[in-house]
């Protein structure tokens, strides 16, 4: 059991090229039975950080406590720390049994001992079955499996994750996630996962820390990542579909306040707790009128009776929906509207992708898989103005 | 021009992977294969491509038997999973590879390169080498050289499956508008079943020896042949309930194997489908979309069937969340909305829609 | 690892290379000494470890018998000709082994070819010796050793280039069927260019085996061809041997293959990275 502790960490490697920063001021506290996702895109400094928790790389500044111990100068194995990677590192001429039991082999427990914990191991990681055989006859997920309770047979006190999934196919990946859900659960170790794939991170994790240019840039839950993203950066990485983003500006005319993109041809409506604000902003000059308003494509959805019935969205339809816009401010009570020519309807099974376009603006959004609207037909797409994200266009930054 | 035909096409090794396969690709037609890995569906496109030789069978380009020609002498163009792009030549000279096979004049080859390139917005990276652009920009790059020849029949393997999520919604959007991919037949591989319904204009799935089912996307995912195809398409995967059948004064009802309490009763047009048959063995298919967790004292819309249920496991992921929840000894996945937060061995009441049930015989696997 | 093992452990290693440094090098640090000393100098029975005097026209003298440039000549042809006959010969064999291997002969066919290397050259030195001079061509000429060295050097280039031919991946090859080119096309552009940087270190390696060959040189050539390695024990004044004009010599046949190294070395670190075509 451990909470682990990291106060303002950094990693400098050296390199040919001068110095290379690859964790900046790193600060996360995990608490004791916590699970922990660090996300980021490949070269964002994740591995280097996960590295100097396990003791593998040294620290150039800053402190890691385990439980309030500075473990700065520890060797790996004094951290009690176990780890597994992407690759199994399994012994193919041992068996299952004898791979899980190796660590303990190696710290004199005796057999007795031994076969318990194995056979506890086994029954969490649902490899009853497959005791007696060896690594090469088993499938890749089993063997994920096999090592990451190998990993765990020696009740570490942190269990780290690198990126244990990241060469399973789709299915086992999915079962995996459920595996290790409940490995968690049962287990009730501090854990930290690894991963580039926001979809794993978001899924397993109570509170998933994202990283970019050796920057942690937000730690949150998953609501807190969904809701209010601290950046472009993390509002863009965390979302499937991918987000939508539009640069606005803010136009007031009288009391009513939108946000306009350059030429006019698209607004939106602005949260009204955002009004204030909002009119603050664009009192002053400069930059802080212009802004990067987000909206996931779940929260977009077909108004009904608008565009999916209409046959007007033909060729003839398109110069219309140029000048596509939100009757927002003044339709008090229901939710503001976009139009918008249909590029792409991508039937998915559970659910539909529409991939749309407004002038030169592209976006998308998540909708019933039985919607049948086609290419180049006009559609108006309502959204509930609270799930609007707005960011600083200058420091990218979340406003409000 | 014109379509594609496959007679008969059989290849094995130690054992059959094709065998006897049926497939006509029609001009024009965007033809998804789709299938778990290590299945044939390379075999199919190597096969096609000339790159292996068929046991028995005959492949018919346009009319034309193409069976016994060398790869170089069909007009037939494909992206392999890897890329395969020339590590030593720059992507311009990558593209440009199929022209320079047929020693096109240097000034036509510039004038296409560039329009491919540009199609594909790579048009920046033109003087590099494979080694140093991303794996997004690598499969732009092997599609560029695959658009660039104007081929009679296109054939993808995998062109998307390695890339980052965000990557493949552009590229799946790149296939969509790519006009050049939409005038010829196509013949694409995957083993992902969102690009197969997301792309296809038909959908194949392959099983063990051959194409188990053919149809449009819907057809393939509302309405599968066998449970092969229920259970390889939809993640989560469909619940597959094992029951037994039983006749109740007048109505059919399906009794989980799994002992416990559930069972469903099954509409009048459902029992018309069994053909009077009314008892043994039914695999009964629920989509994970088709079963709500009712929150909020929300009630039973039509055609819904409520039970009570306790959550094993619960996930928030993008715009979904997954509850696996177990109803008296049988687990079911159901999918919801990700905002509310269900906890470990929290009771819950399940909305199950009857309607969009999916019956299989157990013993053959078809559909009833 | 903590700081303190980390720089012992940097340290033994330093003190352990620093060793072995000095072990290699000394040879070489005599030579050149001796190559710049007096011939007085270099016979003293108590040896000098730095030149009393710097004598930088030994390296001038060497040459005034013009057999000595002709001899480096002669080797330079032999060397370079056996090369080009040797890649030439192990790449084309290379590709069918690794290829085709079941029509090439397959596994037994392609080790019975790296088995010739592996038997003591001196066993064939006297029936190659009569073999040659039947040959209208003879024993002492260009040809014959160019021809006697490619049966050490082709098995060496076919067993490597048939490794290297093997890591070059197929698909792109098919890439290029599929793009138009023939087989014979797809070689040419494509998978030659992919083994070159393997091609150039199997290059080398055979030149200089050809360059340094003594043995075989002593007994086939000697009047109208002379190599190198036979003329290096000739600089003899009576029953003296002039160490510094030998010395000298040998310098200036080391340096063809340390320069032919340092220009080619870009070319044969590429070679480990090009073979990447995914990632």
């Amino acid at each position: 059991m451990a909470r682990i502790t990291l106060k303002n960490v950094n990693k400098i490697y050296p390199s040919r090229f001068g110095e290379v920063h690859a964790v900046k001021d790193f600060n996360l506290d995990v608490a004791d039975g916590e699970f922990v996702a660090l996300l980021g895109p490949s070269g964002c400094g994740k591995t280097s950080t996960l590295r100097m928790i396990v003791g593998l790389e040294q620290i150039t500044s800053g402190d890691i406590s385990f439980d309030g111990r500075r473990v700065n100068d520890l060797e790996p194995r004094e951290r009690n720390v176990a780890m597994a990677f992407e690759t199994y590192a399994l012994y193919p001429n041992f068996t299952i049994a004898e791979n899980l039991g190796f660590p303990l082999e190696v710290r004199g427990l005796d057999e007795p001992t031994r076969k318990k914990k194995i056979d506890r191991i086994a029954q969490i990681m649902r490899l009853e079955q497959i005791l007696d055989q060896k690594p090469p006859s088993l499938s890749g997920g089993e063997q994920q499996r096999v090592s990451l309770g190998r990993a765990l047979i020696r009740d570490p006190d942190v269990f780290i994750l690198d990126e244990v999934m990241s060469h399973l196919d789709a299915n086992l990946k999915f079962q995996m996630l459920l595996d290790l859900k409940v490995l968690h659960r049962e287990l009730g170790r501090t854990m930290i996962y690894v991963t580039h794939d926001q979809m794993e991170a978001l899924a397993l994790a109570d509170r998933v820390a994202v990283m970019d240019h050796a920057l942690l840039q937000q730690a949150g839950t998953r609501n807190e990542l969904y809701r209010t993203p601290a950046n472009v950066f993390v509002a863009d990485f965390i979302g499937e579909p991918p987000t939508n983003f539009f640069e606005m500006s803010i136009k007031t005319n009288g009391s009513a306040l939108q946000l306009s993109n350059s030429d006019g041809s698209l607004t939106l409506s602005p949260p009204a707790s955002h009004h204030t604000m909002l009119t603050e902003r664009a009192a002053m000059n400069g930059m802080a009128k212009d802004v990067i308003a987000a909206i996931r494509p779940q929260h977009l959805s077909l108004a009904n009776g608008i565009g999916s019935t209409s046959s007007t969205g033909s060729a003839s339809g398109s110069a219309d929906s140029a000048s596509g816009s939100a009757d927002s401010a003044s339709s008090t009570g229901s939710n503001p509207t976009i139009t918008a020519q249909v590029q792409i309807n991508e039937y998915l099974g559970e659910r539909s992708i529409l991939t749309l376009k407004n002038g030169g603006q592209a976006f998308r959004a998540l909708v019933p898989p039985d919607t049948a609207t086609r290419k180049g037909e006009t559609v108006a797409l309502t959204y509930d103005p609270e799930n609007l994200m707005l960011f600083d266009k200058d420091t990218k930054q979340l406003i409000a | 021009m014109g379509n594609l035909q496959i007679e008969g096409l059989c290849k094995g090794w130690d054992f059959p992977v094709l065998d006897r396969l049926d497939l006509t690709v029609e001009e024009g037609e965007f033809f998804v294969v789709v299938g778990p890995s290590g299945i044939g569906k390379t075999t199919l496109l190597r096969l096609v491509a000339g790159l292996e030789a068929p046991d028995a069978g005959r492949i018919i380009v346009a009319g034309k038997d193409i069976t016994a020609l060398p790869p170089y002498r069909r007009r037939v163009a494909m992206t392999f999973e890897s890329y395969a792009l020339y590590p030593h030549m720059s992507v311009y000279r990558n593209i440009a590879s199929p022209l320079i096979a047929r020693k096109t004049p240097k000034a036509q080859i510039e004038t296409r390169v560039r329009e491919v390139a540009k199609l594909l917005q790579i048009e920046q990276l033109l003087e590099r080498k494979p080694g140093e652009i991303s794996g997004g920009q690598k499969q732009r790059t092997a599609l560029g050289r695959t658009l660039i020849s104007d081929p009679e029949i296109f054939l993808l393997d995998e062109p998307i499956s390695h890339l980052d999520a965000k990557i493949r919604h552009e590229l799946r959007e790149q296939f969509h508008n790519l006009e050049a991919l939409r005038k010829v037949a196509t013949l694409y591989v995957t083993h992902d079943y969102s690009e197969a319904l997301s792309l296809g204009d038909r959908v194949g799935m392959m099983g063990a020896g051959g194409l188990v089912q053919i149809g449009t996307p819907r057809e393939l995912f509302e309405k599968p042949a066998n449970l092969f195809v229920a259970r390889n398409l939809g993640q989560p995967g469909m619940n597959i309930v094992e029951t037994t059948m039983a006749r109740e004064n007048d109505k059919l009802s399906l009794h989980a194997l799994a002992g416990g309490t559930l069972q469903f009763q099954l509409s009048p047009a459902q029992a018309g489908r069994l053909n009077g048959k009314n008892s043994g063995a039914i695999s009964l298919g629920i989509r994970p979309q088709h079963i709500r967790v009712l929150v909020n004292g929300e009630t039973a819309r039509q055609n819904e069937q409520i039970i009570d249920g306790t959550v094993d496991v619960f996930e928030a992921l993008g715009a979904t969340s997954i509850v696996i929840a177990d109803v008296g000894g049988t687990t079911l996945t159901a999918l919801g909305l990700p905002d509310e937060t269900l906890n470990y061995r929290q009771q819950i009441k399940l909305a199950v829609d009857t309607h969009a049930f999916h019956l299989f015989d157990s013993s053959s696997g078809r559909a009833v | 690892m903590s700081e303190k093992n980390y720089k012992l452990v940097k340290g033994l290693l330093l003190l352990f290379v620093g060793i072995w440094l000095c072990f290699t090098l000394f040879p070489l640090y005599w030579q050149i000494i001796t190559a710049f000393k007096s011939p007085a100098e270099t016979n003293l029975t108590v040896p000098t470890f730095w030149p009393t005097e710097w004598h930088p026209e030994n390296f001038v003298s060497v040459f005034a018998d013009p057999g000595n440039s002709k001899a480096l000549l002669d080797s330079f042809i032999i060397a370079t000709g056996n090369t080009l006959a040797s890649l030439v010969l192990g790449t084309l064999a290379g590709y069918a082994f690794a290829r085709f291997p079941k029509q090439a002969g397959g596994e037994n066919m392609a080790f019975w070819i790296l088995s010739n290397r592996m038997f003591p050259p001196v066993a064939i030195l006297i029936p190659m010796f009569f073999l040659f001079d039947a040959m209208p061509w003879g024993t002492d000429s260009h040809l014959s050793l160019i021809i006697l060295y490619l049966v050490f050097n082709m098995p060496l280039a076919t067993w490597l280039m048939m490794v290297f031919f093997r890591d070059a991946p197929r698909e792109l090859e098919e890439a290029a069927y599929l793009d138009g080119f023939t087989p014979l096309q797809a070689f040419w552009r494509v998978t030659l260019p992919l083994v070159l940087p393997g091609m150039v270190s199997v290059g080398i390696l055979c030149w200089i085996f050809a360059w340094n060959e003594y043995l075989f040189a002593n007994l086939f050539v000697g009047s109208a061809v002379r190599t190198f390695t036979i003329v290096i024990p000739t600089f003899t004044h009576g029953s003296q041997t002039l160490w510094n004009l030998q010395m000298a010599f040998s310098l200036i046949a080391m340096a063809p293959p340390v320069m032919l190294f340092i220009v080619l070395r870009r070319y044969m670190v590429r070679g480990l990275s090009l073979g990447v075509v995914k990632g």
